[in-house]
């Protein structure tokens, strides 16, 4: 992967930040891009962060982050407030979701999954007092919900594929329901996979360890 | 041991298992079939992903429906897809999962997931993405972040279906060299040869339950 970032150095020091800095980095980019109406400032911040990512992770990695349908929605997206609310607003809205990706991208591409699911249980393990708090499972459920970004990507392509072969246009209705269908299908083996790997949602106890049973 | 005491499973109007009975000591069990059978049915229930409509199991002592937590913890399960059980997008942070999920510390956890991998050949595979493995390795990766967690019993439902040649041997060879019991449901005739017995499901019920050989003669002709 590194050799596709423009700066492999700078990709490793941005992978070597702590993952709670990146993630509170990103809440709070993330909030200000939001914030920001004026299309001018909006296309400055845009720019920024465009050229961080192609430094950090390269035009394959981004272009690999943006996916079709992920373009095709924001594209969608600004053409709707073209049409309802004039070009100013659309552009508002295309620079700050393209913007929102890349800066997405910039920290999940950069960071592992379980440090994120550590970063996340810290962060809310104060919290976990508050009824319907559990650390544990918040940080679980991004770690899975970081993972099934690419994989929900990796389906879609195949469904296509699929149809492609047996001669079907691929088109978004087409590929709604069997892709739906899949992403439940699999989404509930994985549950069941993480159960049988005993994971109980609460702060495991150290708990000895039983050794393997000795058979005749 | 494994225990099964007149064992139903109900689905709707279905009887997918019908008053299973019979007992698992030995050390390398093969559950045959034919699709339908109720095969995963049956191994799923040992580690309580499946609960009994009627009748009782003994794992170890334990009841997989009333405590599946400790059931789990002694039961290992590997599934036929490695791409729904691996959790984690780097081989060795989805190892360290399960180490974790056992109460070990972030590095005692990623420490024992690097030797386990060595240990297993796959060392080279540490840092790498899930995603880019192959099907083989991807399943040996999946054995592995359960076999770290040295489970007393080890489950397959049918771990070679998605292999090639090369990498179904791997596998076959990994199973054959572990030291736990362990109980494979599988279509792979081959694999099964050097197996203690072999339980043959149709219909939801045992119609044969042999040493292998006979098992497997019987098996074919009568899917024949
Ligand atoms: N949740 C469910 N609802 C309804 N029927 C079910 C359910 N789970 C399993 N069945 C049915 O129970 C029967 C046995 O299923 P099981 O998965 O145990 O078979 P199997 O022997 O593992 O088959 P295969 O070789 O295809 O994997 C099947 O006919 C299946 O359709
Ligand atoms: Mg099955």
């Amino acid at each position: 992967m590194s050799r596709e970032a423009w700066s492999p150095s700078l990709r490793a020091a941005v992978s070597s930040w702590p993952a709670g800095l990146k993630l509170a980095a990103l809440v709070v980019l993330a909030t200000g891009l939001l914030l920001i109406q004026s299309a001018a400032v909006l296309g400055v911040a845009s720019a920024l962060v465009l050229l961080a990512g192609l430094l950090v992770l390269g035009p394959a990695g981004l272009s690999r982050a943006a996916g079709r349908w992920l373009v095709l929605t924001i594209g969608c997206l600004a053409l709707l407030t073209l049409l309802i609310e004039g070009p100013e607003r659309a552009l508002v809205v295309l620079l700050r979701l393209s913007s929102l990706l890349v800066l997405a991208e910039l920290v999940t591409g950069t960071t592992r999954a379980s440090a994120i699911q550590d970063a996340i249980v810290a962060a809310l393990r104060p919290f976990e007092r508050l009824p319907f708090v559990s650390a544990d499972k918040a940080g679980l459920a991004l770690a899975l919900a970081l993972r099934s970004l690419a994989l929900v990507r990796g389906m879609a392509e195949e469904l296509r594929e699929a149809q492609a072969a047996r001669g079907l246009r691929a088109s978004p209705s087409r590929l709604i329901i069997p892709l739906v269908a899949r992403i439940l299908r699999e989404a509930t083996e994985t549950a069941e996979a993480i159960d049988a790997r005993s994971w109980t949602g609460e702060k495991a106890r150290s708990s000895p360890k039983e050794p393997p049973r000795d058979h005749p | 041991m494994i225990r099964f005491d007149e064992v139903s499973v109900t689905r709707g109007e279905r009887r997918v298992l019908a008053e299973v009975s019979c007992v698992l000591p030995e050390r390398r069990i093969a559950i045959l079939g034919p699709n339908g059978s109720g095969k995963s049915t049956f191994v799923r229930l040992i580690n309580g992903l499946v609960v009994p409509s009627a009748g009782r199991l003994d794992v170890d002592g334990l009841d997989p429906a009333a405590d599946p937590k400790a059931v789990r913890r002694r039961v290992g399960f590997v599934f036929q897809n490695p791409d729904n059980q691996i959790v984690f997008p780097i081989v060795e942070e989805d190892i360290a999962f399960g180490l974790r999920n056992l109460g070990r510390s972030r590095m005692e956890a990623a420490e024992a997931s690097r030797a386990a991998l060595d240990g297993f050949g796959l060392g080279h595979l540490a840092a790498q993405p899930v995603a880019t493995l192959s099907g083989g390795e991807k399943q040996l990766v999946a054995l592995l972040g359960v076999l770290v967690m040295q489970p007393a019993i080890l489950v397959f439902d049918e771990p070679t279906t998605l292999l090639d040649l090369r990498n179904r041997n791997r596998i076959a060879a990994a199973i054959g060299g572990l030291d736990q019991q362990a109980i494979v449901v599988t279509h792979d005739l081959d694999l099964v040869a050097g197996f203690d017995r072999a339980l043959v499901l149709d219909g939801g019920r045992i119609v044969a339950d042999d040493e292998p050989g006979a098992a497997i003669a019987w098996y074919r002709e009568r899917m024949a």
